[in-house]
């Protein structure tokens, strides 16, 4: 085998500047996340749920429409109404309660997306920074022509897709699925307004999260121990107030620790972009409606979990950039 | 020879760490070399040089510009770090493709240039493979091959010869030359010095962050003529190849290893490697590594620098 004289040959294709770099990276990261074991399970785990609303919108119909089979459906309809904890919404006035009832299931969906939300950032959006850390993949990165700001933008899409396909795409398609079994035209135009805050909540959740979680991607290497922090950070102060709810006289307590509890003031921020308070007013049954939306919970200290939840943004924000150009720095010179 | 890199009184520290000191020099087209012992500050150089890091004091400036965030002057500037840096699970064409876009290459494009650059290096046959599967020598070129993707003017090599065997070093090393020739400047740097004096004759000597000399290698080689310089070679048929090597003038030594391989005494490590591919080559004896024990830089800073060895 002789030794090869390997010669220089000049590139002569094109070198083109058209394609955003941060595309690059959400694609990379897509591809690394999808590899994972379990991925299409966890990323389809939205889509039951969305289906059961989906059929929840069509039995309404069959409902409102009356004649031979309404009977029928309305039993189905209130056991579909009980798993997502709307118990008390009964056969009868569910005609009038059309638009209202869709907000409520949005909101119980959400409810259940959350938990969704954490998993699917444990499992995949923990090792984005933490991944390039441990690899010493950072270096290679910033010797592209690329910023801390793209490579993070990059990042964060990532998280932000793949928190969307368990909030943003069931949302969406049990919406279409509603749309699509009843009378069409009219009920866009009812739900009009609901689409745009389900859609804004849904980008608002996938944002905000996944901004938390590549923060805490960013300040340690291990993917696990990032994993366990962001459900800590998510769970702990929602499990503590769980206990304080048990033990106060009313069912529900209220303090510094409900204030803190992400996963609290994300309900809290759901129930306020679902304007459930103006939905609940218009139906003329805030008794019995109120309780299936926990207004009294998630009805108060909108401020608060703005504030919690606008705070908690900025801090993420300011602690990926600080912690990327930092490692970015000490990865070269190690 | 056009100056491309310009250093003066270029500082930089890591808190109360020095990383670089007062270093002023210029660094023209061509291959140059940059040595240096671990820890003595070449990485910290290169990495001031692709705007990775901002000089403490001082100024750097590559092709008349300040590399500090500056995105567009890396597009010249290709990179290849000293340690691996791959995300598991990818193929070495992906790795390189992927980087190829991250220098703003569309898919097309990038496949492309992905596919052109790893052939420089050599790779196409592996190019499939996942980089968890190669060995030290492929990765190291598989690197390369990312820091070439975008057809820079400027290649910054960071040990690039690390690791690699006998015959792939000899390829490597040919391939930075043909680089030079068609006009693009190439800094090397490393802390062995023949693997530099095997491409360049220009060099910057770099210790404890300061610049020790720089010009010419053969004025810092002669200072080390008559040193006998220990290699250690990776076979699995080191016995075969002591007895290929016994008759040369320029070996003093063999020992064969508890692992099968070689570690000789040699007054000229220069000729060793150039001599030692075509022998491995036409007894067909696998290596996987050579490498200096003694690191004979250690040497050639002992007389710049009036330290003992």
């Amino acid at each position: 085998m002789p030794i090869r004289r390997r010669e220089y040959r000049r590139w002569e294709g094109e070198l083109g500047d058209r394609r955003p770099s941060w595309f690059a990276i959400l694609q990379n990261g897509l591809r690394l996340g999808l590899k994972q074991k379990h991925a299409t399970l966890v990323l389809w785990a939205g889509i039951p749920a969305a289906l059961l609303a989906g059929l929840i919108f069509y039995l309404l119909v069959v409902v409102g429409r009356g004649g031979e089979g309404a009977g029928e459906a309305g039993r189905y309809l209130g056991g579909l109404l009980q798993i997502l904890a709307l118990h008390g919404v009964g056969a009868p006035s569910l005609v009038e309660m059309t638009v209202p009832v869709w907000h409520l299931v949005f909101f119980r969906l959400v409810n259940y997306q959350l938990l969704l939300v954490v998993v699917v950032h444990a499992k995949f959006s923990a090792d984005l920074i933490a991944g390039d850390l441990r690899t010493r993949a950072l270096p290679i990165y910033f010797s592209k022509p690329i910023t801390p700001a793209t490579y993070l933008l990059g990042k964060w899409m990532v998280a932000f897709l793949l928190a969307s396909a368990v909030i943003l795409v069931p949302n969406l398609l049990a919406y279409t699925a509603g749309v699509l079994v009843s009378d069409t035209f009219v009920r866009l135009r009812e739900t009009a307004g609901l689409f745009l805050r389900l859609v804004a909540l849904s980008v608002g959740i996938a944002g905000v999260s996944g901004l938390v979680v590549l923060a805490i991607s960013a300040l340690i290497r291990d993917r696990r121990a990032v994993a366990v922090a962001w459900v800590a950070l998510i769970l702990v102060a929602s499990l503590a107030q769980g206990v304080f709810d048990e033990n106060s006289p009313g069912g529900i307590a209220t303090g510094p620790v409900g204030a803190v509890s992400l996963y609290r003031n994300a309900m809290r921020f759901s129930y306020w972009i679902l304007d459930l308070d103006r939905v609940i007013d218009e139906t003329g049954q805030r008794r019995l409606l109120s309780g299936m939306a926990g207004s009294d919970v998630y009805g108060t200290g909108t401020g608060g979990a703005l504030v919690v939840l606008g705070g908690l943004t900025a801090l993420a924000l300011i602690v990926c950039l600080k912690r990327v150009h930092r490692f970015q720095v000490a990865a070269t010179s190690a | 020879m056009a100056v491309v890199i310009e250093l003066e009184q270029l500082s930089k520290w890591y808190g109360e760490v020095m990383g670089l000191n007062n270093v002023t020099a210029s660094i023209p087209s061509g291959i140059t070399g940059l040595l240096g012992q671990n820890g003595a500050g070449k990485t910290t150089l290169l990495a001031l040089a692709t705007g990775q890091l901002r000089p403490s004091r001082g100024e750097i400036r590559v092709f008349g510009q300040r590399p500090w965030n500056n995105t567009a002057l890396l597009s010249r500037i290709g990179y290849c770090p000293e340690g691996d840096s791959f995300w598991p699970g990818l193929s070495g064409r992906k790795f390189v493709r992927m980087l190829a876009r991250l220098s703003g290459m569309t898919d097309r494009q990038a496949c492309r240039a992905a596919d052109w650059a790893i052939e420089q290096v050599g790779m196409t046959e592996h190019k499939g493979r996942r980089i968890a599967e190669y060995s030290r020598g492929m990765r190291q070129r598989t690197k390369i091959a990312q820091a070439l993707v975008h057809d820079p003017e400027l290649l910054i090599l960071d040990e690039p010869l690390s690791g690699t065997d006998p015959v792939v070093r000899a390829e490597l090393i040919n391939l930075f030359k043909r680089m030079a020739e068609e006009g693009k400047t190439v800094i090397v740097s490393s802390h062995v010095l023949h693997e530099v004096a095997a491409m360049t004759e220009n060099i910057l000597l770099i210790d404890h962050g300061q610049l020790v000399a720089d010009g010419n290698i053969h004025e810092v080689r002669s200072l080390l003529e008559g040193r006998r310089q220990r290699i250690a070679i990776g076979t699995p048929a080191g016995r075969k190849l002591a007895t290929l090597l016994a008759p040369k003038e320029y070996i003093i030594s063999l020992a064969i290893q508890e692992d099968g391989g070689l570690l000789l005494h040699t007054s000229d490590p220069e000729r060793l490697q150039q001599e030692l591919p075509r022998i491995l080559l036409d007894n067909d004896i696998p290596c996987s590594e050579m490498a200096s024990p003694d690191d004979n830089i250690r040497a050639v800073f002992g007389y710049l620098t009036r330290r003992p060895e």
